[in-house]
């Protein structure tokens, strides 16, 4: 599914981008950047609460086509503007991690 | 999809393990969860109105345990398998917390609970 | 292949709770040797050898100049001696590919390297990449031994005291001490435990809980340690922690959500996520903090025993 109709389908609001409407087919939720470092699959979406200027960082080595950050968690300026500066898209819902995350597998699933 | 904080129905923890293929790492006081956080940051967990929670997490710090204490979950389930060290699971016995572990990834676990707890 | 996780525990996994505080609280600087004698690149491994049965080493480093180029030790001069080089200059012969750890870095760090190699020495180096010391076992626990006297004085300043200045009040205290993660929310627990069996509302409960628990993290990962004391009244609980420093320069600024000055480390242990004061705020029914840079800051949180209007 298209980042674009993801964001639609999350309710989420897209706070930079959609950049490269890309498809989405893996994803993986985690908080830590250590653990997405270490396990994420590249290209993978991200569900995450880390509100981070280095979450952008990570993201963008691991070629992710969005970050969904997740609880209504504020994007601070400087992650924002890296995130312009990198092309990585960024969404934002109030939905938490969990809620989230069940929400894109059943999206992805064709439910 | 998200609930009110009212009180939510409860689930077996004993069901969490199946669709998890989860292992029991230690069996608390109760056996059943209300809801599901899923976060590594502690200021994150804590800062949930639920209660009586299963907290999921790819950390498996004694600081996960403390934090589940302090805001009341009744269980903890430990992603990827990852090894616990003994302090951690005699911690969540001093405080009769269920300590669970599945090898799935945090965002498959989710997934897999999700029936549980959003099917009626 | 992925990264691994920046800590690697598993090292410290088998050690006892103490020790492993002490070990996050030290750095390879503050274990290390550094009067260490080396050798020059251009020296003979038969002058090596000397050097070594004088001295009593095992291994010496190697240097040009100041910089670390490598490392000759006992087996390398042992092979010389077999294979007839022992007259070889040292540069011929010397381990160049090392694994060296930095100054700065913690303990916890060089105790996985040990766990992960099979050296059992390992020379340190500065930011400028000069060579300031080696590290081996014996030296960390050198240092742990050391700190462990320091650390039982210290236990026994953590105390508890049960005073009533009123009747009905009881004031409990404990000590805090930097990094100290193991430890850090046994203090909070021991609120938790005491407001249970007061009976108290279990929504009131928890907002202490939080507020008791974020604060003693926060006096943990952030300052260079200080106290939390709870004070237990007929209507209210009252939680203030002060600490020794750093201070802070800017109190409003760290209230904000999402503000952390959390470097990496403690943020891969799940901290650090700017959520602290900003939590205990919301859940306090009364909520200041003070500080002055180089002295320290004092945070108090009041929360009524009286549940406010909550709508369920």
């Amino acid at each position: 599914m298209k980042v674009s109709e993801l964001c639609e389908r999350l309710g989420a609001s897209a706070v930079t981008g959609p950049f490269d409407d890309r498809d989405v087919t893996k994803v993986y939720t985690s908080d830590l950047l250590s653990d997405v470092m270490g396990f994420a699959e590249e290209e993978s979406l991200l569900i995450t609460i880390q509100a981070h200027k280095n979450t952008i960082a990570v993201a963008s080595q691991l070629d992710m086509p969005a970050i969904v950050i997740c609880n209504g968690r504020k994007v601070p300026d400087d992650m924002r503007e890296s995130a312009v500066q990198e092309k990585i898209t960024l969404l934002t819902t109030k939905d938490s991690q969990y809620t989230a995350s069940t929400k894109v597998y059943l999206a992805l699933s064709g439910a | 999809m998200e609930r009110g904080v009212s009180m939510k129905k409860q689930v077996r923890i004993d069901d969490i393990v199946s669709a998890v293929d989860g292992v029991i790492l230690f069996k608390g006081e109760n056996d059943y969860v209300r809801w599901v956080v899923s976060s590594g940051l502690m200021s994150d967990v804590l800062t949930t109105e639920e209660e009586e929670i299963l907290l999921l997490s790819s950390l498996t710090t004694a600081q996960v345990v403390r934090t589940a204490d302090m805001v009341g979950a009744n269980a903890i389930l430990l992603a990827y398998n990852k090894p616990v060290t003994d302090d951690v699971i005699a911690l969540a016995r001093e405080l009769g917390i269920t300590l669970l572990g599945t090898p799935y990834p945090v965002f498959e676990a989710c997934h897999l609970l999700s029936p549980l707890f959003f099917g009626d | 292949m992925p990264n691994r996780f920046p800590i690697s525990t598993e090292a410290v996994d088998k050690t006892p709770v103490a020790t492993m505080e002490i070990i996050l609280r030290l750095k390879v600087k503050d274990a290390m040797v550094t009067n260490v004698l080396a050798a020059k690149k251009s020296d003979t491994l038969r002058e090596i050898q000397m050097m070594m049965k004088e001295n009593e080493i095992s291994g010496v480093p190697v240097l040009d100049e100041n910089r670390l180029v490598g490392m000759i030790s006992v087996n390398d001069i042992i092979n010389a001696l077999d294979r007839n080089y022992i007259h070889d200059k040292a540069e011929k012969h010397m381990v160049r590919n090392l694994i060296v750890l930095e100054d700065d870095m913690p303990l916890t760090f060089a105790v996985s390297y040990f766990n992960k190699y099979t050296y059992r020495r390992f020379p340190v180096i500065n930011k400028e990449k000069e060579f300031v010391g080696i590290l081996s076992t014996k030296d960390v626990l050198a240092a742990m031994l050391f700190e462990m006297n320091k650390e039982i004085n210290a236990l026994e300043s953590r105390l508890t005291s049960v005073r009533a200045d009123m009747p009905n009040q009881i004031v409990q205290e404990f000590v805090i001490k930097r990094f100290d993660f193991e430890n850090a929310g046994t203090a909070s627990f021991q609120l938790k435990k005491l407001l249970k069996e007061k009976s108290v509302d279990r929504k009131v409960l928890r907002r202490a809980s939080v507020a008791a628990y974020e604060l003693e993290i926060n006096v943990a990962i952030h300052t260079f340690g200080g106290t939390i004391t709870f004070i237990f009244d007929k209507d209210r609980i009252t939680i203030i922690a002060k600490d020794n420093g750093p201070g802070i320069l800017n109190v409003d600024e760290v209230c904000e959500e999402g503000f952390s000055t959390a470097n990496e480390w403690i943020r891969s242990l799940g901290f650090g996520a700017g959520m602290g004061l900003p939590n205990t705020k919301r859940v306090s029914d009364d909520f200041s903090i003070t500080s002055q840079v180089g002295v320290g800051t004092t945070v108090t949180s009041v929360i009524f025993l009286e549940a406010k209007d909550e709508s369920e």
